[in-house]
């Protein structure tokens, strides 16, 4: 008995905070002496991890900690107090939205340019076109990160959509949450083919043995957007100066060669 | 912005149907569970038990790995019937039975080993069959532990969340169901559609419960054994 008490008790405070006006208040996190955490869209967590490296060994002192996620749900706990110094995102609306809501220190800024490939676990030819590929009738489903959350996902749709064959294929999508959930399902061979970054082929040449890249032209760039957040804690000068560090060295050519190496494009100017 | 009831409908389907199904298997199973004196049946009851424990994201990966036509199962079923398990409403119907049977399990387990021996004995005694002692005797006896098993089932299957997001692929009115719905909503910021959503989950989970609780004299047994 004392179970359901507790579980209506529960569920009633959930409600409340649910429906309350205000947003829930911001999670006061306990953070250790100079902690950067660095919020990263999950399409960029290989790179980000080897940036991390080669910024640490020219800056030992730092301490710097990556959380990872799909860019939608990183804006969402963002907005709602976590404890997020710099936010980089799969796209550029994530980060100008935090802008707009007094999140950022600056505009956001590009930091790497997606590129959008075809994948699959089955022999595709390279020389057939994606439409013929997507059309014929040994593909029955297609993955595609959620275009409402996910940029590649956004991506892909403008891809069919201007090759024409959007209503066609519809009854053959499935929905991954982020990019991540689209490897699995090409991964585990459960979707024939699926659209994600160029980047999930670093490293994983094996699993992604069939690709073919995606005509730039048939979808708007993805421009991967960066942003310093304004916290609410109080920085100390310390950190102030690691974060401007990491936010340079993102931008240095460093961090290019490994965007290059990973198979992002390196943003104009 | 336009707010679809598919997830809505989708969920209660999945839960409906998800019921009715453990309902006819798991009453064989807990029946020989709880009689039969096989030595080892602690082992089945453990394995039957393990969605208990295990998170159903991992639950919900091997499932996607076991229905993809590359694995033996899913391409023998695929070769069959033409027919992929993953993305489709029989694949997270049988990712939700899986992970919904322990609680229907407990609570019918609960109830049957309440039944007083005797009662069993004296059929017996009048030499009625093992089908007959279940239909006559048993479940009569049992039915507010097989209602909490059938209410605790629906409402978990309600609250399904980490299996069906691995192995729906969030199709529109096919796997959507309200708890992935909600996910989507709020990561693309739409809060006022997540609420109301989240409202109706909300307001079928409490008629569930009030049922529960009209009905809590007989069912209070059950949960209070489970204690």
């Amino acid at each position: 008995m004392k179970n359901i008490k507790i579980i209506i008790l529960l569920s009633l405070l959930f409600v409340m905070e649910v429906f309350a006006e205000n947003p829930i208040t911001p999670i006061k996190n306990p953070k250790s002496e100079m902690e950067i955490v660095v919020a990263v869209a999950a399409n960029f967590k290989n790179p980000m991890e080897e940036i991390r490296l080669a910024f640490l060994k020219l800056n030992p002192e730092a301490n710097i900690k990556l959380i990872f996620g799909a860019s939608g749900q990183l804006t969402n706990q963002i907005q709602n107090g976590a404890p997020v110094d710099i936010f980089l995102s799969a796209d550029m609306d994530f980060p100008l939205a935090l802008y707009k809501d007094g999140y950022g220190l600056h505009q956001p800024k590009v930091y790497a340019v997606g590129v959008l490939v075809l994948f699959s676990q089955k022999e595709i030819d390279k020389l057939k076109s994606i439409s013929e590929l997507l059309l014929s009738d040994n593909i029955k489903f297609i993955a595609i990160a959620n275009p409402k959350t996910a940029p590649y996902g956004k991506a892909a749709v403008e891809t069919l959509q201007s090759l024409g064959i959007y209503e066609k294929l519809k009854h053959k999508f499935v929905f991954g949450e982020s990019i991540t959930q689209v490897n699995q399902f090409i991964s585990t061979g459960s979707a024939d083919v699926g659209f994600s970054s160029f980047s999930t082929l670093y490293g994983n040449e094996d699993t992604f043995r069939y690709w073919k890249q995606v005509d730039s032209t048939t979808y708007s760039t993805i421009h991967q957007g960066l942003i310093i957040i304004h916290t609410k804690e109080t920085k100390s000068e310390e950190e102030k100066i690691t974060i401007n560090k990491l936010f340079d060295f993102l931008f240095s050519s460093e961090t290019k060669s490994i965007l290059l190496k990973y198979g992002y494009k390196i943003p104009d100017k | 912005m336009m707010l679809s009831f598919d997830p809505i409908w989708l969920t209660l389907e999945l839960a409906i149907l998800t019921t009715f199904v453990l309902t006819l298997i798991t009453i064989p199973i807990s029946y020989w569970l709880t009689f039969s004196s096989f030595r080892y049946r602690f082992i089945i009851e453990a394995i039957l038990n393990l969605p208990l424990v295990l998170p159903p994201t991992v639950l919900g990966f091997y499932l996607l790995l076991v229905f993809s036509p590359n694995h033996w199962f899913g391409g023998w079923i695929e070769k069959l019937f033409h027919f992929r398990i993953a993305f489709s409403f029989f694949g997270i119907l049988i990712g939700s039975i899986l992970f919904s049977l322990p609680f229907m399990l407990q609570a019918l387990q609960v109830g049957f080993s309440s039944i007083p021996k005797t009662h069993i004995n004296t059929a017996k005694v009048l030499g009625k069959s093992k089908l007959e002692i279940l239909f006559r005797v048993i479940l009569p006896n049992c039915k507010p532990a097989i209602l909490a098993g059938m209410i605790l089932t629906f409402a978990h299957t309600i609250g399904e969340f980490g299996v069906v997001l691995m192995i729906g692929g969030s199709i529109p009115g096919k796997t959507k169901v309200t708890s992935i719905a909600i996910l989507e909503e709020v990561e693309a910021m739409n809060y006022h559609s997540a609420h109301i959503y989240a409202s109706v989950l909300i307001v079928i989970s409490m008629i569930v419960l009030l049922v529960l609780f009209r009905y809590k004299r007989s069912v209070s047994m059950v949960f209070a054994e489970k204690d």
